[in-house]
């Protein structure tokens, strides 16, 4: 589903994000990339949702060289992949639904779908009571449930979170990973980017550990050992 | 395509309203070059509404001899209509003159007087020739002073119409100095409002790169990020041209009257424009649209990078 063939991305004054990456990722798989802060977890998600260009080698999403795809096409591009991030990324302004809703208005969605798709996902992710709160009246689990919602309303085949329990207390970060679960058994890819080591050895899942930019150690059911 | 501009408008009138601090700089330096533009585009209107004024004025009259034949007046009339200089001759004989004269003077009883004791019509047939274009009646005039002509023409009387000349001549040349200072003036002030539009759209862009940031994660086409910032820059130009509009027909209502003493025309300033109205909005809308989509059509361009 996802390759990497010889990846490399180095910013100016030769700064090495990532050096060398090969790497395949299957569909329905739950992968956990770990690493300390600068081993390059972030720029690999950056480059498969096409924020940035790796300087070297080529991306394929299925058959697309993703680094290949037009200006034109990206949108439709990462609307096949959820990303989750950190800090949730709401619009302040909008209550969970409006956030939720924007995506789909955004990219185009007729009206009756948008009403008939936002309850339905705020459902699965458990926040039906709290559609007209607003991000400041929300905790920081809840916040994540509606960034989790907005991904999944493209019914991406891939859902990226890069640390979505960064800034969460223990029992919402364990609700974010149950979730995150529930999602990759409806089906969908899921990449985890963390450096939380108990969230990795309790998944039993593939883990890919990272360091300096390169991947040190990938294995089909891993435990974090840097 | 219609629900998604609606939806891009929405988004673009949501963003105006809160970044309402900037967007009222922006509406009020566009207001003064739309303000701007108007005058100038006002003043050469009422110039040239002047000209055409004086000018259907001017005329050159011809007055014949009291021995001079009906049919040689109309012979020499006709040989004038036949001229491609000549708008249009007007003939008046001997007692269509005196009718006019007595109607003009009925109530100067010693006037009326004078005619009866007279008994005879003291007045002459004249022919009143108005041409098409000002420069034309030297050419009439060194026409109707040809030798064939002179034995049957009394008098040419021209002095009208070279007063009326000169004054002309001023106020063409006064029209075409307006239109000069008026065009550096306006594109001066356009250039300023462009780059004050540009610099609000590009703030605006900068305050709200986080969502930008967002939108183009989520899979946003260009055309629903891109799209409100534009809708933001015309609406700028709408609204400046609705004010600019407002301004002019409240304070031309109020001085037009004594603009109008001023001028000594035959026409009303204030009507000038009012009957006009949807023709200078029109101008102002598709200025101020202009100035606006533009200048945030390139800060987009430039600032946008989706």
């Amino acid at each position: 589903m996802i390759r990497f063939k010889n990846v490399s991305k180095i910013y100016p004054r030769n700064s090495i994000a990532l050096q060398d990456i090969d790497l395949e990722i299957q569909q329905k798989e739950f992968v956990s990339l770990v690493g300390q802060s600068g081993a390059g977890k972030s720029t690999l998600i950056r480059l498969l949702i096409r924020e940035e260009a790796p300087t070297k080698g080529s991306i394929f999403y299925g058959d697309t060289d993703i680094a290949k795809i037009s200006h034109k096409e990206i949108p439709f591009y990462r609307r096949k992949m959820g990303t989750v991030f950190q800090d949730f990324y709401l619009l302040p302004d909008k209550n969970a639904y409006e956030n939720v809703a924007f995506a789909m208005e955004m990219s185009g969605y007729p009206t009756k779908q948008i009403r008939e798709d936002v309850p339905r996902v705020l459902k699965i992710v458990g926040l039906s009571d709290k559609a007209e709160q607003f991000p400041d009246q929300l905790s920081g689990g809840e916040k994540q449930r509606v960034a989790i919602a907005r991904s999944l309303i493209h019914r991406p085949d891939i859902l990226m979170a890069d640390e979505p329990t960064g800034n969460l207390d223990p029992i919402n970060t364990w609700d974010i990973v149950k979730l995150l679960l529930k999602i990759n058994e409806l089906g969908t890819t899921v990449i985890l980017a963390t450096h939380d080591k108990d969230i990795v050895n309790s998944l039993k899942r593939r883990v890919i550990h990272m360091k300096g930019g390169r991947i040190i150690k990938d294995e089909e059911v891993g435990n974090y050992m840097l | 395509m219609f629900t998604a501009l609606t939806r891009v408008i929405k988004a673009g009138v949501v963003s105006f309203w809160r970044n309402m601090a900037v967007s009222t700089a922006t509406i009020s330096v566009m207001t003064l070059t739309l303000f701007l533009i108007t005058a100038i585009i006002l003043l050469v209107f009422l110039g040239s509404e002047l000209v055409k004024e004086l000018e259907s004025k001017i005329d050159l009259t011809v007055f014949f001899n009291v021995e001079t034949q009906d049919e040689q007046i109309q012979k020499i009339k006709r040989g004038l209509e036949s001229r491609d200089d000549v708008s249009s001759v007007l003939y008046v004989n001997r007692e269509e003159a005196l009718q006019q004269f007595r109607s003009e003077h009925a109530d100067d009883t010693l006037i009326q007087e004078t005619l009866a004791e007279l008994g005879d019509n003291p007045l002459r047939a004249y022919i009143s020739i108005k041409a098409r274009k000002l420069s034309d009646f030297e050419a009439i005039g060194a026409f109707m002073r040809q030798d064939q002509y002179t034995p049957y023409i009394s008098k040419i009387l021209d002095d009208n119409s070279q007063e009326n000349r000169r004054a002309v001549a001023k106020l063409q040349s006064f029209t075409t100095g307006v239109r000069k200072v008026g065009l550096t003036l306006g594109l001066i002030f356009v250039l300023v409002a462009v780059l004050v539009s540009f610099n609000t759209i590009r703030l605006t862009i900068i305050n709200a790169r986080g969502s930008i940031r967002i939108m183009r994660l989520i899979g946003s086409a260009s055309f629903f990020i891109r799209g409100p910032f534009v809708v933001m820059g015309i609406m700028y130009g709408v609204i400046a041209a609705i004010i600019t509009m407002a301004i002019y027909l409240l304070a031309l209502q109020a001085i037009a009257p004594r603009m109008n003493d001023y001028i000594g025309a035959s026409f009303d300033v204030f009507h000038l424009y009012a009957d006009n109205g949807w023709a200078f909005l029109l101008i102002q809308l598709v200025l101020g649209v202009l100035l606006g989509g533009v200048s945030s059509f390139i800060a987009v361009r430039r600032y946008l990078n989706v």
